[in-house]
């Protein structure tokens, strides 16, 4: 559906959501550099990583990842189990959590090898590691939500039973 | 000339669940049941629910209620029509400027409604001229949805004690799955306050509130003539539209921008009669069919069932399960006979149907009656593992006397209009018509696959229903089945359980075990 046909009243809303993912982005370069590192590396700096990871979702913390796709999984049986992705970014490579691979299907958005990705989310804690938790991920001018700004994974739609007519 | 257009487009496109390579088939002539565009003449409401995708923002489901004036001759009114949508978070109204529509002699048809930014295209399947089904067919853009339509006979919401369903995504950001049931008693007409003894029962996201009083809420007409208006319930703000004097459909227009949803539903006043107490149950059966979400990924989940009700206990009771392409049947085989039904006695036609598989396994449904043959209901039920015990879906649905058995193949009706709505890939909506009788293809079915391009009309289609060696009542565990045979371009098969309420309406559930698909909607018998 064209934007301009559900959202007239709403768009200014998103308007100034990107403003301020992108504010988000640049103060949180620094935080997330340390965090990324601490994922990129197995071993000690584990520990780091839980340390300076959430247990719970913040969109105040939000940052945004650039890289290129290393690798797409779509049912991935490394905790937290769903889609990962995998991808180069300047700080070594990180995996990401997406969550539903039948999300993206649904959403017609596709990941693999080679594309130039940007993934807004944040580094959560998992049990005794860490995993960038993706939110809203970017692949060219496609753009998918994955999760909720509580973090909470978006679903695939349900049955809606018709109710019949009078 | 678009509809031609569109199938040469689409020809040769992969669809990507269950379908075969299918040849191309001309589609017969539509059998003559006797509709024309005379049999649309006045003011319809209409209300719908589906996905919509948006490239920056993703999908989001969204819904429209609203009203078109037909004027019986193909052309829609550019004034008195009007709708309103809720779509990304945010709601909207828009007049309706103008349209057209087609209805042929099956019922089924076209109908393109225009509001201040555009057209959209809906495949229709007349009922009668009182009303139908419809799916959106919008070109251009990767949008479907499920509705229908009813001539409206009345723009005051009366008064009365309302049975109520709606369902959908909860507007506190949280993109929780929800699901709430229960009675409203507006107080005057036109215009007031639910009276204190409106409850609801609210699964939210797998959280039960239980019996809830409806603290506070209000109604009020919007003065258009149009059967508009806006209601609080509970702290949730709704637009409303007045069918007649028993039904009112109402969208949620809450402001939802971080997790986008909506919330579809509607109410229908008690009749005389209604049920009060158990004892009014003597050897009654019902059925049911409800669609949702399951509560542990969010999947989605369907279940079927029937039951027989004498005063508080419960017998020859099957139910199916679809959870996310695994099918199973409760009992197995055969059918249970140990449960209980109860009637809150109040007024407000509440009660519960209760039965136990296992010591694992409790199945638990809230309805709210409307009459002794109708109501809603609401799935409940829990599992217990581990000593923790967690809700297994947010689902609801129709509930429907079982009238008129036995069923077999001479008591079908002549013709049916059928809705189906699920999710295969992503959502998918049907609309079509068909003659049991008659021999293959018996009908022609349009339907909308989720994407550009993926619209189909003019189908043939096959539907046959077979009876089980219960009567077609499924009361000794015997399903009825429904297979739907589609070829064309696109072709597939879906297979349905059927669960009988009367000769004019049944009730149908997917089964395919393994697949992607889950699906569930509703024949009903066409009176031009």
């Amino acid at each position: 559906m064209t934007l301009s046909r559900g959202i007239l009243q709403g768009s200014l809303e998103r308007g100034e959501g990107v403003t301020k993912l992108k504010i988000r982005f640049f103060l949180g370069s620094a935080v997330l550099a340390g965090a990324l590192l601490s994922i990129s590396f197995a071993g000690a700096q584990q520990q780091s990583a839980v340390a300076q990871a959430n247990t719970t979702y913040d969109a105040s913390r939000e940052t945004t990842l650039a890289g290129k796709v290393l690798s797409y999984t779509a049912e991935s049986i490394v905790a937290p189990i769903g889609a990962h992705v995998s991808i180069q970014t300047a700080y070594g490579p990180v995996d990401v959590h997406i969550g539903s691979a039948k999300l993206l299907e649904q959403n017609h958005f596709t990941l693999a090898a080679g594309d130039s990705v940007r993934i807004t989310g944040e580094v959560m804690s998992f049990g005794q590691s860490s995993i960038f938790a993706a939110r809203i991920i970017e692949n060219g001018t496609q753009s998918v939500t994955v999760r909720n700004s509580k973090g909470r994974m978006l679903q695939m739609p349900a049955v809606h039973v018709a109710g019949g007519v009078r | 000339m678009n509809r031609l257009l569109l199938i040469l487009v689409v020809a040769g496109v992969a669809w990507t669940t269950s379908c075969s390579g299918g040849s191309s088939v001309n589609p017969p002539p539509p059998p003559a049941t006797g509709f024309s565009n005379a049999s649309l003449k006045g003011s319809y409401v209409f209300s719908m629910t589906g996905t919509t995708l948006d490239n920056t923002f993703g999908t989001s489901s969204f819904s429209r209620v609203g009203v078109f004036i037909a004027d019986g001759g193909g052309g829609i009114l550019a004034t008195g029509g009007v709708q309103d949508v809720q779509m990304f978070g945010g709601h909207n109204n828009f007049n309706i400027t103008g349209g057209s529509y087609v209805v042929n002699s099956d019922g089924r048809g076209t109908l393109n409604l225009t509001d201040s930014i555009g057209t959209v295209q809906y495949s229709i399947a007349l009922i009668s001229s009182t009303g139908g089904y419809l799916v959106d067919m919008i070109t251009g853009e990767t949008e479907t949805a499920s509705g229908s339509f009813s001539l409206q006979s009345a723009t005051a919401m009366a008064t009365g004690t309302y049975a109520f369903d709606f369902s959908g995504i909860v507007p506190d950001n949280s993109g929780d799955s929800v699901s709430i049931v229960g009675d409203l008693i507006p107080t005057a007409v036109g215009s007031g306050t639910f009276a204190t003894n409106s409850f609801w029962d609210v699964n939210d996201a797998g959280v039960l509130s239980g019996k809830t009083p409806i603290s506070g809420g209000s109604y009020a007409s919007d003065g258009s003539g149009t059967g508009r208006g806006i209601a609080n319930i509970g702290g949730l703000d709704f637009v409303y539209y007045v069918i007649d004097s028993q039904h009112v459909e109402f969208m949620g227009i809450d402001a939802d921008a971080s997790a986008p949803g909506t919330i579809l539903g509607a109410a229908t006043a008690q009749l005389a009669g209604t049920p009060n107490d158990v004892s009014a149950f003597n050897s009654s059966s019902f059925v049911f069919v409800i669609g949702g979400s399951n509560v542990s990924d969010g999947g989605p989940h369907t279940r079927a069932a029937r039951l027989t009700a004498t005063g508080g206990a419960l017998s020859a009771i099957l139910l199916d399960d679809n959870n996310e392409g695994s099918v199973t049947s409760v009992p197995a085989t055969g059918v249970l006979n140990t449960g209980t039904v109860t009637l809150d006695g109040d007024g407000s036609g509440r009660g519960t149907f209760t039965f136990t598989q296992n010591a694992s396994n409790t199945f638990t449904f809230i309805f709210y009656l409307s009459s002794a043959t109708t109501g809603v209901i609401q799935d409940v039920s829990s599992v217990t593992s581990g000593g923790l015990t967690t809700t297994i879906e947010i689902a609801d649905g129709t509930l429907l006397a079982q009238t008129g058995a036995p069923f077999s193949s001479s008591s079908l009706a002549t013709n049916y209009a059928f809705n189906w709505s699920g999710v295969s890939t992503s959502q998918e909506d049907f609309v079509g018509q068909f003659a049991p009788a008659t021999a293959s293809p018996n009908g022609q079915v349009d339907f909308n696959e989720f994407g550009q391009g993926t619209q189909f009309v003019n189908n043939p289609f096959n539907g046959v229903i077979t009876f089980g060696a219960d009567g077609g009542t499924g009361s000794m565990g015997n399903h009825n089945t429904f297979v739907a045979g589609i070829s064309g371009t696109p072709s597939t098969t879906i297979n349905y359980w059927a669960y009988v309420a009367n000769p004019s309406t049944i009730l149908v559930m997917g089964t395919q075990n393994g697949g992607k698909r889950l699906i569930a909607g509703v024949l009903t018998a066409q009176t031009p």
